[in-house]
């Protein structure tokens, strides 16, 4: 049998065993990670991998049984397992499973070179880049190390209600760490590239020269004192809000009433110049998928539209109790994971502004290059973060800042924002561009 | 909430896991690809399918051919995991989830480096071909002449259990869970949800490696959070309490469920008041108990081999100097018993060991793996850990503790003129290369002329490690432990500790009211 065949099969065996509705998640795929470090290989890994997660429901309750081991003696066992514990939950009138919907689309996320590209070539890469961060600056005295990252899987899906489908994708990336050191202080800089298809990586030079470039100008970062001010965030920097958002359009938090975006459809919560989309069927898109974690298809939703909330996600068992259908947003941490709520390639649009104007308009303020932890709570919505920076002073990026933190509330800061950047770029599956907020507490000295 | 993955943030950031509620009921950004390829993972299991194992010829040979590129050491590790989860919401158990994972890991290290594949496929074909792809590592090409001859060795016991978690009904484990929905309800009428989460597992490892050691170790484990979710007047609060150990189910006589869900409830009520929090630096009083993670953190992963031997930790070549006050006493011990981060030996056979890291200000030593160990030319001190096989080991903290010193808490408090108490903090991360931390506080109250005011919401610390330990200046007598989970590109099972402490200085308050 074929895995296809095996998670048919699967479904049919748990409903002769007695439950009313099944779908079983199978995947398998192949990783291959190695780390260098001073221009040689410190560690390599490879690895493939498989296993199955079942979902069992008799009259609207459920259990999930998952195994590694896929021989047909584990999968009896787990079936029946799966049946019995499906028994002891509690009922649930929203405990259902998705329909077949239209015709699929194919989305390109699948790069079948990925695999035959020559380990050297690989492992060159990696060194290369961690060569040229070196190489940048003179204070670049220290590697961090870097890394090479591929992989590739499928995903079958199938269940009860007629569902049977499968999906192929690849991943690959590479990153770096370099260190600037003087004076007994370190600070790293850092950066990588993701791709679903090996020829569209970045090169090793653009990848090592941003690291390089952030560790030499946040070096020896300092304080400043507690006050508000204008802070540009950096596209690098801005996702936290992305973020802050996500936590809190999950449907199942808003119907729990535990999200500072519930009942604001249709409503203002930031700035008309924000507009915000989810989109799985991105071609090459680092998180699309033809399918969710529950094999319902995906689609490209508004979430924002100039400033208005448009809609929340859903997968099928939330968007039910919410009385509406699924947005395609059930992910999957993996096999053994239950169906949960995230996105796809969420994003802010670009807007009209240079970064380099925003910057040029403020007297004093902060620019962000990266936020460290904190964010947004989801159910009130208040914000708070370290950060880490340039400081501007009269229209220009001044000296580097280090040990402060940012706060405020969700709403007013996105409302607050007076300028988005032109410089959006989806190297990451949740992006956005350059944007300013008009005034942010600063907590420092 | 922010999941970061290893290649959209420094490489050297350790970040402690938020425990959130699994199975929808919270977000869980799944950040993509990068978490799920090699995610095939955190599988879980029970049940009395059989348990894969190898006899020693197998593993002997398998040690062998990891060594035909011309290693220095070669490990086979085999594990099996049987888990149970149990979710209960608006109480109703949503879901019980039961998971089974098993597969063999093999390792080669030659010099300073690692070569590691696994397979969860025990097909012995399988696992040669898995110690052929960990043998390239080594490049010498000439195969290593050692002769592999494994016995069995005898390890410590840290873990006691009386009532095996395998013995124990799914009828029982649901009643622990309506029981602490129903103690968070009955607290206050204005807890308008609760969250419940019980999860269990044994672990079986086998471990052996071409110096001639083999281990077998059995590690049971309990996990019980209950959230707590407080409205009124449009304001809210989830509280939360976790309760964990590595024990039989006699766990539930020690600690009641009741009493941790009316702990989670009253955090969830007496924030409702909170105002906000302010901005900048000031005094920084911190409760004992799981308020000892700052530690684990700032000071705590900056301590662990891998970060010393690259020299890319600011401890490193520090043994001997004085890098905190003399009221400093900072411990690792995988030996304290039943503790969620102590185990008999640790994922490469080392037994369990009490590692001081500093003692009254002086830095005394790092917590080892075998490869940090080998390459700096210390002892091995049982913190190679792993998550499972899927992963190779690396130093990892176990139960890391700022230990007790002279004052009461209630003089601490009462000698702060001005600051913020912090009575608990939930996840945070740290920068080793550069010191600097973050973290998220639960629960925080004003210290206004020495004394516990006002509660203040939704504040981040954010300091630098070695600011931290300089100025440490009051330590309390009331030690006390939480349990955690600590991520380090893969999870970890730990307790941080600490009694009481203040940081006079240097520990900036993120809050939004500007003084």
């Amino acid at each position: 049998m074929d895995y296809q065949e095996i998670v048919n099969y699967l479904i049919k065996q748990i409903q002769k065993k007695g439950a009313t509705a099944a779908e079983a998640f199978l995947e398998e795929g192949r990783t291959l990670q190695m780390r260098v470090r001073d221009g040689d290989i410190e560690s390599m890994q490879q690895a493939t991998a498989k296993g199955v997660g079942l979902r069992v429901f008799s009259q609207g309750k459920m259990a999930f049984v998952d195994s590694s081991n896929l021989t047909p003696q584990a999968l009896d066992s787990l079936v029946e397992k799966g049946v019995a514990l499906s028994q002891q939950t509690s009922y649930d009138k929203y405990n259902i499973l998705p329909k077949p919907g239209p015709k699929i689309a194919s989305i390109p996320i699948y790069d079948p070179s990925i695999s035959k590209i020559p380990l050297e070539d690989k492992v060159n890469l990696a060194k290369k880049v961690e060569k040229l961060a070196l190489e940048y600056h003179q204070l670049l005295k220290k590697s961090g190390g870097s890394n090479y990252f591929d992989g590739e899987s499928t995903v079958y899906i199938a269940n009860s209600q007629g569902i049977s489908v499968n999906y192929k994708e690849s991943y690959c990336s590479f990153g770096v760490e370099v260190i600037a050191e003087d004076k007994g202080i370190m600070q790293p800089g850092w950066n990588s590239s993701s791709s679903r298809f090996f020829s569209e990586l970045k090169t090793p030079e653009e990848v090592a020269g941003i690291a390089g470039e952030l560790a030499v100008s946040l070096w020896n970062g300092k304080p400043v004192k507690s006050q508000t001010a204008s802070v540009v965030f950096d596209r690098r920097a801005g996702r936290t809000f992305l973020y802050g958002i996500l936590s809190a359009i999950n449907g199942e938090r808003v119907y729990q009433k535990a999200s500072f975006l519930q009942n604001m459809i249709n409503k203002p919560i930031a700035s008309e110049l924000i507009t915000i989309i989810d989109d799985g069927t991105l071609p090459r898109g680092l998180n699309s998928r033809p399918v969710d974690g529950e094999g319902v298809a995906t689609s490209r939703k508004l979430i924002v539209d100039k400033g208005v909330l448009k809609g929340y996600l859903y997968n099928t068992y939330s968007a039910a109790k919410a009385g509406t259908t699924s947005t395609g947003n059930a992910t999957r941490g993996g096999y053994s994971s239950l169906p949960s709520i995230g996105p796809h390639n969420f994003f802010m649009l670009a807007g009209e502004t240079n970064p380099d104007d925003m910057v040029k308009e403020i007297k004093e303020g902060l620019y962000v290059l990266g936020t460290q932890g904190g964010g947004a709570n989801p159910v009130n919505g208040n914000f708070s973060t370290g950060a880490i920076g340039l400081w501007i002073s009269e229209g220009k990026k001044t000296t580097p800042v280090a040990n402060i933190t940012l706060a405020g509330n969700m709403f007013d800061i996105l409302k607050g924002i007076d300028a988005v950047g032109n410089d959006l770029e989806l190297d990451r599956s949740i992006a956005c561009p350059t944007f300013r907020v008009k005034q942010l507490t600063i907590g420092g000295i | 909430m922010d999941k970061k993955s290893l290649w959209h943030t420094p490489l050297s950031r350790r970040s402690f896991l938020q425990q959130g509620v699994k199975g929808g009921a919270l977000l869980a950004i799944t950040p993509f690809l990068m978490d799920r390829l090699p995610h095939l993972r955190n599988s879980s299991t029970s049940g009395q399918i059989a348990t894969a194992a190898l006899e020693k010829e197998e593993i002997e040979k398998l040690l062998r051919i990891a060594l035909e590129k011309g290693g220095d050491f070669s490990e086979v590790y085999i594990e099996n995991r049987q888990s149970a989860n149990i979710l209960l919401e608006e109480s109703k158990v949503k879901s019980a989830h039961l998971g089974i994972s098993q597969g063999v890991g093999v390792r080669v290290i030659a010099g300073n480096k690692t070569g590691y594949a696994y397979s969860d496929d025990f097909t012995f074909s399988k696992l040669e071909e898995a110690a052929q792809v960990a043998s390239y590592i080594a490049t010498s090409g000439a195969p290593s002449p050692r002769k592999v001859n494994i016995s069995p060795a005898k390890l410590p016991s840290y873990i006691t259990v009386k009532i095996p978690l395998e013995s124990i009904a799914e009828e029982k484990k649901l009643k622990l869970l309506q029981e602490a929905d129903q103690a968070a309800r009955s607290y206050d009428k204005r807890i308008s949800q609760v969250y419940v989460t019980y999860y269990d597992e044994v672990r079986h490892r086998t471990i052996a490696n071409s110096e001639g050691l083999w281990v077998r170790s059995e590690l049971p484990l309990l996990w019980f959070v209950v959230q707590a979710l407080s409205s009124h007047q449009g304001k809210r609060h989830l509280g939360r309490k976790r309760l964990s150990e590595h024990s039989g189910f006699e766990f539930f006589d020690k600690y009641k469920v009741a009493d941790t869900a009316r702990e989670a409830a009253r955090e969830a009520i007496a924030m409702l008041e909170a105002q906000e929090a302010p901005a900048g630096e000031m005094p920084v009083v911190i409760g004992n108990g799981w308020g000892g993670v700052l530690v684990h953190e700032a000071v705590g992963h900056g301590m662990e081999g891998d970060g010393i031997y690259r020299q890319d930790s600011i401890y490193a070549g520090k043994v001997g100097e004085k890098v905190a006050t003399p009221v400093v006493t900072l411990i690792d011990d995988g030996t304290l018993p039943n503790f969620r981060g102590t185990t008999n030996c640790d994922d490469e056979g080392t037994p369990g060991n009490r590692t001081v890291l500093v003692e009254k200000g002086v830095l005394k030593g790092y917590m080892h793996d075998l490869l940090s160990a080998k390459l700096l030319d210390m002892k091995p001190t049982g913190n190679g850990r792993r998550e499972s096989f899927r992963y190779y080991p690396i130093p990892r903290m176990t139960n890391t503790f700022m230990d007790n010193g002279p004052h009461t808490p209630e003089e601490i408090i009462r000698a702060t003129k001005k600051g913020i108490f912090i009575q608990s903090l939930s996840g945070g991360s740290v920068n080793t290369t550069t010191g600097q931390f973050n973290f998220d506080v639960r629960e925080a109250y004003m210290i206004e002329d020495g004394k516990k005011t006002y509660p203040v919401r939704d504040a981040t610390l954010i300091g630098r490690g070695f600011d931290v330990l300089e100025n440490i200046d009051m330590v309390g007598n009331d030690l006390a432990f939480g349990p955690g989970i600590c991520g380090k590109g893969q999870a970890a099972e730990v307790t941080a500790g600490q009694p009481t402490i203040r940081i006079a200085k240097r520990v900036m308050v993120g809050g939004t009211r500007a003084r």
